[in-house]
């Protein structure tokens, strides 16, 4: 009895997979309509990738002493774009964001050692840093209004606020026996939850060089600890444009 | 706590932005009337235009033939910054101008039409796609499936090699074609007759640009004695219209006036591996009569000339759909398929044209064995179906002398394998020379389709199923070709189908018809009120010269 369920079940296995076997869809298309077509570089709306890549510049208040070369921002999410005319657009902008400012460990260093320590510090490193979602909204100006579709050459304006998640103090110190001990402290109190930035990026296709300014301050003023550099420059690039 | 946002920053973005935004543009100006009196064609045409012309039953000269008012050119280049091309064709001329200068030629009386054209352009090629060099090829990748896909050999057995016929190629360049060995044939018998340049407007087109090369040895090269291309005997004339693809120019003016120059000089057939698309344009302006070059394509046929132009290699991108000027309902586009496989390549553009007409018209080998400036290499893309097909296209031309371009381009439709069946990725499939002598059979009573338990089924007659995989065919392979229309004719949805029953059901054509085909449209399921059945809705089969249909 048992020996012919396992027949039964054997014919049926193979049965089914030869019926399967029965066709191979080797090609196959749907036909777009072309008015159905309303996604694309210069179509109505467009979503795309992007990383953005930017340093610190500018001079911040001499008693934080901030790398600029060190101190970096990178972010990354998707870009929505809406299309008005060939010339203008607008669009919004959701991603995460990463910002570091490390601390040039120069003598006498009033900030913020003394604030933390009591008196004036070496590290081997020391850095500020936050974590967030940036939201940001910005109009867009294309240099080539009769172009196909393709982004183009253009000029985005416009602003956001990076609700910070993470805010971070990192010093690393090396102890006599030249071991290193990192000591850490999070959710800041005297950091701001809520920054706020306008940026101008000049972009063709896949590339743009981005200018952003922090409107606000990174710690909160009535803690009257001194700003890093408020401008930071870079590049934001889209790897599936073109 | 919000500092003043940096105003230099914006101001000096906006400054620039001005500034670029009221540099030159290209324009394409149209005029409204030619004032020519005097036009004598026997002194402005080549011989052989006049030729073909009585040969086709055309007038000797037309509207189209009469020079642009030299006035009209001379008052608009005393505006605008500088001229490009112009056309006698489509009585108008390429401009650089600002855009104060654009507002005062627009005030000129004669202007019909100002149409602004975009600066950046590229040939179709995947030149440097999967490419080989010579010493890495194996015996099989050597010229045969390219000659034998279109059953070439039998052009030859019929002396069928372009003799008598005249093609222009319109490229990008035509590096070293002038001493490469693959061209010995070709020069041996003077079979180019002219070349002129239209970027650099000079005679030499052998210096910058290989993808012509490659195209040429598609049409007439031969590699140590075997034919790469089916018109080795064939007259050439050689225009170059593009710069490379890293230069940002636009060239259809330059395209237009090849053209014009190669229909001048007694062309029957241009071969075009070029094309545009999102550089300048959006799929809905893919419909024959938007850009300058389908205009200038579409006159081009009026004058008797078969255009062979590329589909594009944009099957495989965002893009996806064939590029200008293969969109032209005058012009033979020229799809690709795998040569191991024999249906569609990935990278072959998809049709239909913007305004659904049937593009690619028909396929040839998506791969070639072509010359390289140097020696010889396996190269991808449409840019060589197409001049396998211009090839091709001049051994049917030679052997139906006397026909016109159209009819020519309807007679290789006819010879496609899948005729009179069609979809948008193979047109009417790959052309068979054979078809040319020996007439299509049909059996329409071996293939039935129907319907059971609301599925649709596939049937053969007994014993053809087997039959049709021991008979020698002209496609090595077999495959189901379906396709869905709407009540427009309209194809909807299409595929190629291994099949290895006698019956079957369709399922992926159920699928699409009771499923896929509503989610586009937002239909979840949910509501049977809401569901269109498909009314007067076709579906097609073909499978080894056999049809059936079955109507909703």
């Amino acid at each position: 009895m048992i020996k012919k369920t396992f027949l039964i079940l054997f014919i049926a296995i193979i049965g089914s997979s030869l019926a399967s076997r029965a066709q191979k869809v080797l090609m196959e298309q749907t036909t777009v309509v072309p008015s159905a077509v309303t996604f694309g570089p210069n179509e109505a709306n467009y979503v795309n990738y992007v990383f953005q890549f930017g340093t610190l510049v500018g001079m911040g208040d001499p008693k934080l002493p901030i790398n600029d070369l060190f101190s970096n921002e990178v972010s990354t999410g998707f870009k929505y774009k809406r299309k008005f005319s060939g010339f203008f657009s607008a669009g919004v902008d959701l991603r995460y964001h990463y910002a570091a400012f490390n601390i040039n460990q120069v003598d006498n260093k009033p900030v913020p050692d003394t604030v933390f320590w009591g008196k004036p510090v070496k590290h081997e490193k020391e850095r500020f840093s936050t974590q967030g979602i940036l939201v940001s909204g910005f109009l867009r100006f294309n240099l080539d209004p009769h172009r196909g579709n393709f982004m183009g050459y253009y000029l985005d304006i416009g602003g956001g606020i990076d609700l910070v998640l993470g805010k971070e103090y990192l010093a690393i110190d090396k102890k006599p026996d030249g071991s290193l001990v990192t000591t850490t402290i999070d959710n800041l109190p005297y950091m701001n939850t809520l920054n706020y930035y306008t940026f101008a990026k000049l972009g063709v296709d896949w590339v743009a060089v981005c200018f952003t300014y922090r409107m606000s301050t990174l710690f909160k003023t009535e803690y009257h600890f001194p700003e890093p550099p408020v401008c930071s420059v870079g590049i934001e690039i889209n790897p599936y444009g073109h | 706590m919000i500092r003043n946002p940096i105003a230099v920053l914006v101001i000096s973005f906006c400054l620039l932005t001005a500034s670029l935004a009221s540099g030159q543009q290209k324009y394409w100006l149209s005029f409204t009337e030619k004032t020519c009196k005097h036009f004598d064609p026997t002194v402005f045409f080549d011989a052989k235009t006049l030729e073909n012309r009585k040969l086709t039953g055309q007038p000797l000269t037309d509207w189209y033939d009469l020079p642009v008012d030299a006035a009209f050119i001379q008052q608009t280049s005393s505006i605008a910054d500088s001229v490009g091309y112009s056309s006698r064709w489509l009585n108008g001329m390429a401009i650089y101008a600002t855009d104060a200068e654009i507002q005062k030629i627009k005030a000129l009386p004669f202007i019909l039409k100002i149409e602004p054209m975009n600066i950046v352009s590229q040939p179709a090629s995947l030149s440097t796609k999967k490419k080989k060099e010579e010493d890495t090829l194996n015996r099989e990748e050597k010229p045969c499936e390219q000659i034998y896909g279109l059953q070439g050999e039998q052009m030859m057995y019929h002396h069928l090699t372009g003799k008598g016929m005249r093609i222009a190629v319109l490229d990008i360049g035509f590096k070293n074609a002038d001493k490469h060995p693959a061209f010995e044939y070709l020069r041996g018998h003077h079979g180019i007759l002219l070349t002129y340049d239209f970027i650099h407007k000079r005679e030499n087109v052998y210096n910058f640009g290989d993808h012509g090369t490659a195209v040429l040895s598609c049409i007439a090269g031969k590699y140590h004695g075997y034919p790469m291309g089916l018109a080795p005997d064939a007259e050439f004339l050689l225009a170059r219209t593009e710069r490379e693809s890293t230069e940002f120019k636009d060239e259809e003016d330059a395209w237009v006036a090849a053209a014009e120059w190669a229909e001048q000089h007694g062309a029957q057939i241009i071969s075009c591996s070029l094309g545009y698309n999102y550089q300048r344009y959006f799929y809905a302006d893919m419909n024959g009569h938007t850009s300058v070059v389908s205009r200038g394509a579409a006159a081009a046929a009026k004058k008797g000339i078969l255009i062979c132009s590329a589909a594009g290699n944009e099957g495989d991108n965002n893009w996806k759909f064939i590029i200008t000027p293969a969109d032209g309902d005058s012009v033979l586009a020229v799809g690709g398929y795998d040569r191991n496989t024999r249906y569609h390549v990935g990278f072959s553009s998809f049709g239909p044209s913007a305004d659904n007409r049937i593009k690619p018209n028909i396929t040839a080998c998506g791969s070639a064995w072509v010359a390289t400036p140097e020696k010889f290499a396996f190269e991808e893309g449409t840019s060589f179906s197409t001049p396998l097909i211009a090839g091709f296209a001049a051994c049917v031309w030679q052997y139906m002398r006397g026909k016109t371009n159209m009819e020519v381009m309807h007679t290789i439709e006819g010879l496609g394998s899948l005729y009179p069946y069609y979809d948008y990725a193979h047109g009417y499939g790959i052309a068979q020379a054979g078809y040319l002598f020996k007439k299509h059979e049909y059996n329409d009573s071996a293939v039935k389709i129907f319907e059971k338990d609301k599925k649709l089924m596939v049937s053969f007659a007994p014993g053809y199923f087997e039959d049709s995989f021991k008979t020698e065919n002209i496609l090595k392979y077999k495959y189901l070709y379906v396709r869905i229309a709407d009540k427009n004719g309209i194809v909807r949805h299409y595929s190629v189908i291994k099949v290895s029953q006698k019956e079957f059901e369709l399922s992926s054509v159920t699928k699409y018809l009771f499923e896929d085909r509503f989610s586009d449209d937002g239909y979840d399921g949910s509501d049977p009120d809401d569901f269109e059945y498909p009314h007067d809705w076709t579906v097609t089969i073909f499978f080894d010269n056999c049809m059936g249909f079955y109507k909703y």
